[in-house]
Order: C-alpha cells, then sequence, then structure tokens
C-alpha cells in the first residue's frame, strides 16, 4: 500500500507549462525530497499535493483516492510553511489547536494532543506566548507542531529550514528526521538545498525546469546520477563535466588526454569526474592548471582548469597543502570505476 | 526599520519646515484660537459691542435640551454611517481579494464614489429621492410607499445616512482592501489546511489580522461622519425637518450663521474640537499599542 501516488501530474499557469508530467508512488512512512534549483517546480508540485493550486493534468491519488478536486482540508494533511504561518494573533497553544477546533474535537482530547505535541517538541513551557515572542527556531517547532497534532496521512514541508541560520538548519534538519522516524508518517519535504536532500531523503526526487531528473536513494543519486544536471546538483563541490570522445573502452578528454574506463560507447559524450576521485598523483594523466587554493579545514579545495583547454575543474585534496605543495601544475589520475559517462545529446547516463 | 536624516545646520530644516508651520498656524491654530477666544465673549444683537461673559456660553449650551438632541442626532447619525460605510466596504474588500480577473476595473469603479464632493453627492441623492421628480422616490410610490423626507424626520436621517455612507465607502474600501493584502497568503492557507472554510477563516483569521486597519477607519469615520457630512446635510435637508439631522456641526453653523448667536456658535465649536483632539489621542494610544502585532 501506498500513501501517496502521483501520475503523470502536470501543472500550467496560461500558457506556461511548469510542470511537466512526474510520476512518484510514495510508501507508506517515506521520506521523500524534492530537491531543485529555484523557478524549477518543487514548491509548485508540493502545493498540488497540498490542495493549494489545480492540478491541471494527471492523478494526485491519497490514501488510494483521487484528490483531484478536493479542498486542502479534505486531503488529512499536513503542511509546514517556509515562514512557518503562524496566526500571529493567537496563543502556542491555539495555533496547534486551531485545526483540531476546526475538526470538533473534544476539549480534553484537544488538550491531551496539544501537550503530547509540545512535550515532543520540547515546547511545553512556551504554550502561553504569542509568536513575536518566539526565536525563529521555536516558531518553526511551533509550525511543525500544529501539523503533528492533527495526525495526518501526510506531512509536507515547504522549505522549512531556509529561514534558519547554518547551526540551527541542521539541529531541525536532524530533529525533523528523527521525528519522522518515530512518528512515521509519510513525509515529502521541499528543499534546494542538496545537503538537507541527502540527509533527510529515504528517497529523493531531482526536479530541474518542471522535470524528475531522477528519483532515487540519496546513495544511488550519487553515485549513479542519470542525468548531467542530477550529477552536478547532488555533491559538492559539484561533478566535473568534461567535454570528450569514446572509441571502445577509452576516452579522448578535449585537451587530448587519454583515458581508460569501463563502460562500452562510441561517439561524442561528456565525462562526469567527481573532484573527490581525482587523486593526486605524479604520473596521472589528468593535469590541471591550478587558478586557487581554497582550504577548508579537513582537506583543501583546488580551482583550475584542464590543461591545454578551457574547461574548469575542481579536485578536492585530503589534508591542507602546504605553501610547497601548491603547484600551480598538478597531476591527478582517476581509476575506472570512477568515471561517468552522459550523452552529450539528451545529457542521459550512458550505462553498460 | 526607522530612517532618519540628519542635517547639520539649521537653516535647511527650517526651511523645509516653515511651509507646513505656516499652513498649519493660519489655516488652523488661529481660526481655533479665534473660536476659544469667541466662546467667551459675547457680542450684542448689533453686532456693534462685545461683552466678556466667561463661560457662560458653555453653561447656557449644557442647560439647552436643543443642543442635547443634536447630541444624540449626532450620536446617532455617525454610529450608523460609521457602521454602514465600513460594513459595506469590508464586503467589498473582501470580494476584491478573491477576485482574479477584472480585479483592477473592479477596484477603480470602487474608487469612484471618493472622487465626488460631498455636496454633490447630497444634490445626487436629493435628486433620487426628491419628492416630487425623484427617481427611487417615484419606484417606492408604485410600491405604495409615500416617501416624503422634507416632512418625515426617520426618512429624512436615513437619506442623510445613506449619502453620507455612500461617499464614504470607496475611502474605506481602499484601506480595508491593502489591510487584507497585507495578510501573508501562507497564513490563510495554513488555515485552510486546517480545515477552516472561507467565514471560518474570515472571522478567526483575517478579521482580527486587521484589526487595526478597522480601529485607525472607525476613528476616521467618525470624524468623517461629524464633520464631513456637512455638505450633504447642507444640501439634502438643510438640518431638517425640525431639527432631526442637525448635528453638531450643522448646529454650528446655523446657530452661527443663520442664528448669528456667534459666542454660542464659537462655544461650539470648542466643544467640537476638544472632541477630535480626544479622538486623536485614543487613536495614537490604540493604534500604537493595543492592536498590533
Amino acid at each position: 500500500m501506498s500513501g501517496l501516488i502521483l501520475k503523470n501530474v502536470k501543472k500550467s499557469f496560461g500558457k506556461v507549462k511548469v510542470i511537466h508530467g512526474i510520476d512518484l508512488e510514495v510508501e507508506d512512512g517515506e521520506f521523500i525530497v524534492i530537491v531543485g534549483p529555484s523557478g524549477c517546480g518543487k514548491s509548485t508540485l508540493l502545493r498540488m499535493i497540498a490542495g493549494l493550486e489545480n492540478v491541471t493534468d494527471g492523478d494526485i491519488l491519497i490514501d488510494n483516492l483521487k484528490v483531484n478536486d478536493k479542498e486542502p482540508m479534505d486531503r488529512n494533511i499536513a503542511m509546514v510553511f517556509q515562514n512557518y504561518a503562524l496566526y500571529p494573533h493567537m496563543s502556542v497553544f491555539n495555533n496547534m489547536a486551531y485545526g483540531l477546533k476546526i475538526a470538533g474535537l473534544p476539549k480534553s482530547e484537544i488538550a491531551e494532543r496539544v501537550r503530547q505535541g509540545a512535550i515532543m517538541l520540547e515546547l511545553d513551557g512556551l504554550l502561553d506566548r504569542k509568536p513575536r515572542e518566539l526565536s525563529g527556531g521555536q516558531k518553526q517547532r511551533v509550525a511543525m507542531g500544529r501539523a503533528i497534532v492533527r495526525q495526518p496521512v501526510i506531512f509536507l514541508f515547504d522549505e522549512p529550514l531556509s529561514n534558519l541560520d547554518a547551526k540551527l538548519r541542521i539541529q531541525m534538519r536532524i530533529e525533523i528526521k528523527s521525528l519522522q522516524q518515530r512518528l512515521g508518517t509519510t513525509s515529502l519535504f521541499v528543499t534546494h538545498d542538496q545537503i538537507e536532500a541527502m540527509t533527510l531523503a529515504d528517497r529523493m526526487v531531482v526536479m530541474n525546469e518542471g522535470v524528475a531528473e531522477q528519483i532515487g536513494s540519496p546513495m544511488d543519486v550519487f553515485q549513479k546520477p542519470e542525468t548531467v544536471f542530477a550529477a552536478q546538483f547532488i555533491g559538492s563541490p559539484a561533478m566535473n563535466i568534461i567535454k570528450a570522445v569514446s572509441e571502445r573502452q577509452s576516452l579522448k578528454l578535449v585537451n587530448g588526454t587519454s583515458l581508460k574506463c569501463l563502460t562500452q560507447s562510441n561517439g561524442d559524450v561528456l565525462v562526469g569526474l567527481r573532484p573527490e576521485d581525482l587523486k593526486p598523483d605524479k604520473k596521472g594523466k589528468i593535469v590541471m592548471n591550478v587558478k586557487l587554493f581554497e582550504p577548508i579545514g579537513a582537506s583543501t579545495i583546488l580551482h583550475g582548469t584542464l590543461n591545454n583547454s578551457d574547461t574548469k575543474i575542481v579536485s578536492v585534496v585530503q589534508g591542507l597543502l602546504s605553501p610547497k605543495d601548491r603547484l600551480s601544475e598538478m597531476s591527478f589520475s582517476i581509476s575506472p570505476e570512477a568515471i561517468h559517462l552522459f550523452s552529450r545529446d539528451t545529457g542521459k547516463r550512458i550505462v553498460n | 526599520m526607522e530612517k532618519r536624516v540628519y542635517f547639520k545646520g539649521w537653516f535647511l530644516p527650517a526651511l523645509l519646515i516653515t511651509p507646513q508651520l505656516l499652513i498649519t498656524a493660519v489655516f488652523f491654530f488661529y481660526p481655533a484660537g479665534t473660536a476659544i477666544w469667541w466662546s467667551l465673549f459675547n457680542p450684542d444683537p448689533f453686532g456693534l459691542s462685545t461683552k466678556f461673559v466667561g463661560f457662560a456660553n458653555f453653561d447656557y449650551l449644557f442647560a439647552d435640551s436643543y443642543y442635547k438632541e443634536s447630541f444624540y442626532t449626532t450620536a446617532i447619525f455617525s454610529s450608523l454611517v460609521t457602521l454602514f460605510s465600513m460594513g459595506i466596504a469590508l464586503y467589498l474588500a473582501v470580494l476584491a481579494d478573491r477576485l482574479i480577473k477584472g480585479a483592477g476595473i473592479y477596484q477603480t469603479l470602487l474608487i469612484w464614489p471618493y472622487a465626488v464632493a460631498p455636496a454633490i453627492a447630497g444634490i445626487l441623492w436629493m435628486f433620487l429621492f426628491d419628492t416630487q421628480t425623484g427617481l427611487i422616490s417615484w419606484y417606492l410610490g408604485l410600491l405604495g410607499y409615500d416617501w416624503n423626507h422634507l416632512l418625515n424626520e426617520t426618512e429624512a436621517m436615513g437619506l442623510v445616512i445613506v449619502a453620507s455612507t455612500w461617499s464614504r465607502v470607496s475611502y474605506n474600501f481602499l484601506f480595508f482592501l491593502a489591510g487584507l493584502q497585507a495578510i501573508p497568503r501562507a497564513i490563510i492557507e495554513a488555515a485552510a489546511i486546517d480545515g477552516a472554510r472561507f467565514w471560518r477563516r474570515f472571522w478567526t483569521i483575517i478579521f482580527p489580522l486587521l484589526s487595526p486597519t478597522t480601529f485607525f477607519l472607525v476613528v476616521m469615520n467618525i470624524v468623517y461622519a461629524f464633520f464631513d457630512t456637512f455638505g450633504v446635510i447642507h444640501t439634502i435637508t438643510k438640518g431638517g425637518p425640525g431639527q432631526s439631522t442637525t448635528i453638531l456641526v450643522y448646529k454650528v453653523y446655523s446657530d452661527g450663521f443663520v442664528g448669528l448667536d456667534l459666542g454660542s456658535s464659537a462655544a461650539q465649536s470648542v466643544i467640537l474640537l476638544i472632541i477630535v483632539g480626544l479622538l486623536t489621542i485614543l487613536q495614537f494610544k490604540f493604534v500604537e499599542k493595543k492592536v498590533h502585532y
């Protein structure tokens, strides 16, 4: 059984098509992260599931019931908004109890549910406060509490961490994950942050320009990106993409360098090399003209170009490079298994 | 965030505020001061001499049953005008806020009546309800209702309330619409997901969040009904029949310029001045503190 099914869901605003047909089947209790750059349609997709936007074409099923034409309140979902969207004139208690009051629950049960939700989110001392008297992290907890107490079938999160500072964001990310695991509620989480996506998701949907580029577990997406976009969007620093011509199991890079690879193909391709897969090797074939060293503590990021070409490449080297190791020309090698190949026409991964 | 501009010398800032100060002095302080001065004097019937009478003008007013009646008339008139013009405006603004297509045209048309001067608005409504030639009174006649606001006190009051309300709806509409549009969409959406249907959302979320606007408008509308409706009343009923539509500001005029009792008229002006002062203080106190999120 699955909590949520999307069947070829499309959305247009007037003549502008923003979502071009998304298929997704979400297992019960699964944590799905929809990740993509701004304007890719990820929030629109979430709002369609919530019932805040009409569905132009396709079907949305919640608990095996088609909900396309149902009002948000009849879909048994709860949503956490980016700007918290707390009711500013109500206390924390009333914010959390609002939906329950409308549902007509008895007062004792409302009080009990809010109390439990508040304990779970460490809000028990704040129930009488107004939203303006709370910090950003507390507001976000109240927004989550409001969602939890309604005991919905699905949680929808619309970039809930974007307004928090970096430290709080990491803390809240962990809290959301452990909360979801404890409650076991199917969740959809929209973000533009690939780290959030990697850490939270059971499966992630990488979206770009209204298309789901890849749907899979974070490790799948990272290790076997299906498109150039997914390859570059997930992973930091982003994967290096180099033009090349392939002939059987040998690659000729744009600057003339030859590499061995395992994938069989012939013709124009794009080669994808993860920065951390490039190993410093004096005999390595990949030569980089280094323009900039960025020490980030445990490792150093090297920015430069592939020699004899304009192609920019990045590599990550463990440790801090001492000044005498910071050469203007450095050589790297890469194991054939770590090379990704993509079609130059379609941007799709070339598989054996 | 507050932006402040600092000037180094005194000359430029003085130059910049002088026009405002001059206008305030000439058109506000000077007349107000004159009114206060005159309220303490009584001219003889021929205007040849004046005599200092202290607070006798005020004593006389507070003992005068006509003046008390005018207070009562003003209270009814201003509360009904405020209630109706705000109620209608809020209803229209809520509809306009939900519009997707044609919102611009709808809003523009609703704002037009604001451009009509009160006196013109009064004449317009007077024509519509004219006992001899009025269109609406003619229709009412067909329905068997004999409309005559020149004789019937309730009808006269009703008509000036309708005319005053009509010319005020636009103003209130603008503020309510702006207030509605300032409420974050996400809050409304959160309430929708929480299960609140439209009217429930309106009364539990939207209306409370509009309260700063509402409070501001209550004060502004009371002030409007107290003063700016003079033109409407003057053109439609001239305060009649009897004294039934003589609100305080109209009484200032009729006692002073028709009855030529300048001392009493000045004293009434001073009382109105105090009322407005109190309303303004209330306005600032509340808007600054209570009704704010």
